[in-house]
This record gives C-alpha cells, sequence and structure tokens, in this order.
C-alpha cells in the first residue's frame, strides 16, 4: 500500500537506547556518541593529520550515525567535514581589515594554506551509492508539508556540534547536526554556518530525509550566501543576523542539488 | 553608599538577585571614580590570583572563588571578557563592580576585547541588558566603566599581566602608560594590539590570516621580557581545554577561566596562584554543579527545525 504524501503512516514499532545515545526503528539504527571538544594534544594530531589549523572548539568525538540492517550507510563526523575544508586562502577578510592593509606591507601573513572561514560542504559521509541531480533554487524532494507537520510525534531529537570557531570574534563559522526521528520518517540538517561580522553571510545546509516503509533516502543540498550589504537592503533587525534558521530563509539560493539513494 | 550598603549589595548579587537600575547608577559611579584613577599598568603585589576569561558564566564565578578563596582573603587580577556568550553577563560584572570598589586594593579588573560597545551588541550583553531591564540604559552604563578599564597589571615588576597579549607599537611598559585609554577599543593600533593578539608559533610579527590582528612569537616575547626586565607574560583570549596552556619554555602563559565554555565545550577551567616568590601554581576547576546553578544546562528542547 502507498501512501500519499504528507500523510503519515503507522509508527512503527522502535526501541531508544539509553542516555539518548539513539533509537532503533523500521530496520534503523541510528546511534549518537558525544564528548567535550578536542585535548591540546589532540588538536596537535588533528592538525597535521589534516594539516590545518583548526577552529577553537571541535568536537572530535561527536557523531551521528545511520546504519541499515546493523551496517553503517552513512554518519557525520567533524574529522570527515574538516578533511573538506579548503587548502587556500579565500578573498574574504574581516571588518577592520580594512583598516590593516597599510601592514601588509610591514608584516608577513602566516602560511595561510587554509581557509580561515572553515567553510565546508559537508553534508555526511556516504557509504551509499546514489547520483547527483541538480536542482533549481525553487526545486525540492523533500516532502515539505509533512516536514512542517508539528502534530506529528517526535520520538528522538539530537544536536550535536561538530565544530566552531569564533573567529576571533568577528563572526562564527560552525558545523552543526541536527536530528529528528518521527513517528513517519527521520530527517538530518547537517548546515555549516558563516557570518562574518559586517562583511558575509554562507550556509552550506544538507538534508536528510527518509519515510519509513519505503527504500529510498533523500539527500539534497544547498548553498546559500549573500554580503552584508544586500542583507542590510532588506531592512531586516541585525538582532537577527545570528540566527542561522531566521537568516535561512531570507539568504538567496546559489546552487542546490540532490541524491537519492536505494537501501532496500 | 557605605561600607554596609556595599556588602549587603554584594550579598545580594552572589545570591544572582539584580539590583535596581537605581543602584546600578550608584555602584557604576563609584567604580569609575576609582578606575578613572588607575594606571594602564596596574602595580600588584604577590601573592596573587591571575583569572582568565569569565564571559558571563556567573555560577563558575562563584565556584573560583571557592576555589581562590573569596576577596578579600585572596588578591586577584582579572585578566578581562568578564561579559558576553554566558548567560548571566549582568550578574558576572555587577558582582566584579561591587567586589572592585569594596576591595578596591584586593582585585584589579583588567579590559578584555568583550569589554567594548561594538562587541557587546553581537555577543549577548547587549541582548541581556535589554531583556533583564526593558531598556539599554545599563548596558550604557556599563560601556562608560569599559572604557575607564585598566590595560593591564605588572606583577612584583617581573609578571606582565594582559587580556590579549603584544603590541609591534609597543617598546616598552612606559609606552603602555602613554596610551589614551578612555575610549572603545579602537580597530588598530596598540590598545587594540594588547587587547586582540595571540602568540602563535611564528618568527617575530605575522598578520592573522583573517585581515586583522597580529601573531607573535617566541622572538617578540623574549624580546619585550628582556627590555622590561620581566619574567613571563600571563594573558587569556584563548579558550584552553586543560584550562590553562604554556608555551616559549614558560614565557607566556595563557589562562582560561570558564569551565564547559558556552555549557557544551566540556573543558575544564584554571586560575593561577602566584606565590610571593611568584612560582605558579594552577588550580583547575569544572563548572558548578547543576545543583548551584539556577538556570540549568542547556539541553536543548526538541524542535521541529527544518
Amino acid at each position: 500500500m502507498t501512501l500519499a504524501t504528507h500523510e503519515v503512516c503507522q509508527t512503527p514499532s522502535y526501541c531508544l537506547y539509553s542516555e539518548g545515545k539513539g533509537i532503533q526503528i523500521d530496520g534503523w539504527s541510528i546511534a549518537v556518541t558525544e564528548g567535550p571538544i578536542l585535548s591540546s594534544n589532540e588538536v596537535e594530531t588533528w592538525q597535521s593529520r589534516l594539516s590545518l589549523k583548526l577552529p577553537t572548539m571541535v568536537f572530535g568525538q561527536n557523531t551521528l550515525s545511520f546504519l541499515w540492517n546493523g551496517e553503517r550507510k552513512f554518519y557525520f563526523s567533524a574529522f570527515d567535514g574538516l578533511q573538506t575544508v579548503s587548502h587556500e586562502s579565500p578573498s574574504l577578510r574581516v571588518k577592520p581589515a580594512a583598516l590593516w592593509e597599510d601592514k601588509q606591507s610591514t608584516f608577513d601573513s602566516p602560511a595561510t594554506n587554509y581557509d580561515w572561514t572553515f567553510s565546508t560542504n559537508y553534508g555526511g559521509t556516504w557509504l551509499l551509492e546514489g547520483e547527483e541531480t541538480t536542482l533549481s533554487a525553487t526545486q525540492s524532494y523533500l516532502d515539505w508539508p509533512l516536514l512542517r507537520r508539528e502534530d506529528i510525534p517526535l520520538l528522538f531529537f539530537k544536536e550535536l556540534s561538530l565544530f566552531e570557531d569564533e573567529l576571533d570574534d568577528q563572526g562564527i563559522s560552525s558545523l552543526s547536526v541536527r536530528l529528528r526521528v518521527m513517528s513517519s520518517f527521520f530527517y538530518v540538517l547537517c548546515r555549516f554556518w558563516l557570518r562574518v561580522d559586517n562583511v558575509h553571510f554562507r550556509l552550506c545546509d544538507t538534508r536528510v530525509y527518509h519515510r519509513w516503509k519505503t527504500n529510498v533516502v533523500i539527500r539534497e543540498y544547498s548553498e546559500q550566501e549573500a554580503t552584508f550589504e544586500q542583507v542590510a537592503k532588506l531592512g531586516i533587525d541585525s538582532r537577527w543576523f545570528t540566527n542561522s534558521d531566521f537568516m535561512q530563509k531570507i539568504l538567496p539560493v546559489t546552487k542546490k542539488s540532490a541524491y537519492r539513494y536505494y537501501v532496500k | 553608599m557605605g561600607i554596609s550598603d556595599l556588602d549587603a549589595l554584594i550579598e545580594k548579587l552572589k545570591n544572582s538577585a539584580l539590583p535596581s537600575e537605581e543602584e546600578i547608577k550608584i555602584l557604576c559611579g563609584k567604580v569609575r571614580e576609582i578606575l578613572v584613577e588607575e594606571s594602564n599598568v596596574q602595580v600588584v603585589y604577590a601573592p596573587v590570583v591571575v583569572v582568565g576569561d569569565v564571559h558571563g558564566q556567573f555560577y563558575d564565578l562563584l565556584e573560583l572563588f571557592k576555589v581562590g578563596g573569596e576577596p578579600p582573603w585572596t588578591n586577584y587580577i582579572f585578566l578581562g571578557d568578564f561579559v558576553d556568550r554566558g548567560y548571566n553577563s549582568v550578574e558576572t560584572l555587577l558582582l566584579l563592580l561591587a567586589l572592585k570598589i569594596r576591595f578596591p586594593d584586593r582585585i584589579a579588573l583588567i579590559r578584555g576585547n568583550h569589554e567594548s560597545r561594538q562587541v557587546t551588541q553581537v555577543y549577548g550583553f547587549y541582548e541581556e541588558c535589554v531583556r533583564k531591564f526593558g531598556s539599554a540604559t545599563v548596558w550604557r552604563l556599563c560601556t562608560e566603566i569599559f572604557d575607564c578599564m585598566s590595560l593591564s597589571a605588572v606583577v612584583e615588576q617581573r609578571v606582565f599581566c594582559v587580556h590579549g597579549g603584544l603590541s609591534p607599537g609597543i617598546e616598552s611598559l612606559e609606552d603602555v602608560e602613554a596610551i589614551d585609554r578612555k575610549q572603545e577599543v579602537p580597530h588598530e593600533g596598540p590598545m587594540c594590539d594588547l587587547l586582540w593578539s595571540d602568540p602563535e608559533e611564528v618568527e617575530g610579527w605575522t598578520l592573522s590570516p583573517r585581515g586583522a590582528g597580529y601573531l607573535f612569537g617566541e622572538e617578540a616575547v623574549q624580546h619585550f621580557l628582556r627590555v622590561n626586565h620581566l619574567d613571563f607574560i600571563a594573558r587569556a583570549h584563548q579558550l584552553v581545554m586543560e584550562g590553562y596552556k604554556q608555551m616559549f619554555q614558560g614565557r607566556i602563559v595563557t589562562v582560561w577561566s570558564a569551565p564547559n565554555y558556552c555549557y557544551r565545550c566540556g573543558n575544564v577551567a584554571s586560575i593561577m596562584e602566584l606565590d610571593e616568590h611568584l612560582e605558579r601554581n594552577f588550580k583547575v576547576f569544572e563548572a558548578a554543579p547543576e545543583s548551584n546553578r539556577p538556570e540549568k544546562g542547556r539541553v536543548k528542547a526538541p524542535d521541529y527545525f527544518l
């Protein structure tokens, strides 16, 4: 029997792991590990393995894994996310940089063979084969009416930070993953969020969606970006600038694509 | 405001009760009188406890006083970043200001880069003031106090204490003295550098890849210590998982005093005791237990995020 979209299905039987470490439902095991930020020694090890200066807060033990019939199909981790950070220095600079231009000739910049904004399109590490489709800004494979329904029971929720950097108090760069397991589906949002104060906004969102009793996992990726100037023209209260959920609604989409994976 | 009023106010603040706007106005007036008279390089005597960033983690500050000793029984230098990020910047700052008025010679408050109008408008303190008092008046009063805060301290003429680090525009302590500090933290120049720069494994002086801010290496540290006949530098400004970090053969030490930073990093914090011989003893401590923090840890409520 197939269900019409945005209708709920009967809740499959499920079992929660103790201490909020995950859930088993409809053939899936969704497992969480959590820990503090990396120690100074771990930072050094990771830096040499990644050839990258690390963000100030790296939650190296935080992972979210999805197993289908006991086999890992995809997962989210800080290390894999950092592996995708570019080794080229971006042209983006913090706002006060304009006042520092005269010092560029007097003082060296250190080896800038990394992207200090830690920008990444990381949307999980996938052990499934899928084909990428380019989407237009308004297209989506996700069942938005169902995702928006707040009357459906939420069985399990988790938010994990993978890394975060305060950009020397000039903004924020963060990679996080959120999960909600509902009576009808699971839904993941893996988000890279960059705000360089008074300069730039960037969001790279990966959404993962699977409805119980189907064999499809949908992964959708979107990039949104705007300069501070562009956003300022919209006349929004600057208090919202620190809220990525709000900014997601107003930043223009610059890139969008999707994958479909079959698990059964 | 007499001593008994002040003691009552301190007690009230320790119980995390908020003073009225009128009381805060008086408090700020008093502390201003003390701070403006202070030099850019505060003279401090050992033994003393050096404290790094606190960032509005009020209940952890109370924990810190348990670990280090209550003022005035312990002499303190706070290296700035009292506000922003944490939930209780107002309580944290007001308690420190009240203690400063009550025991001016037993507590030194050094300005951090967050003690600024611009930074507090983005990172929490402004919003907290508006939320707790219904207007920006308290925030405005406090930012005027920020402008009066000293920029550094020297313990027994041997240990230089500052929030961020050194500046290529500063050769000697006299250069620090010469700064006109009573202003918003500038975006560049020596005063900015003292509050913003970081030590790093680099040669001499380099610019941050972000386009503003200096990174200084061992050579720069050794040079500054030699010129000014100092033993080492104590600074804060950077999160350290272990609570403190010594670099360049101990010539510079970072002290971090906000445990479980932002209520989720899982790091420990530390304070640095300098005894009468200026020997360092780091006291490491964890976040105040849940039972001692009415606001509770930040367990995010499930939400129907999209």
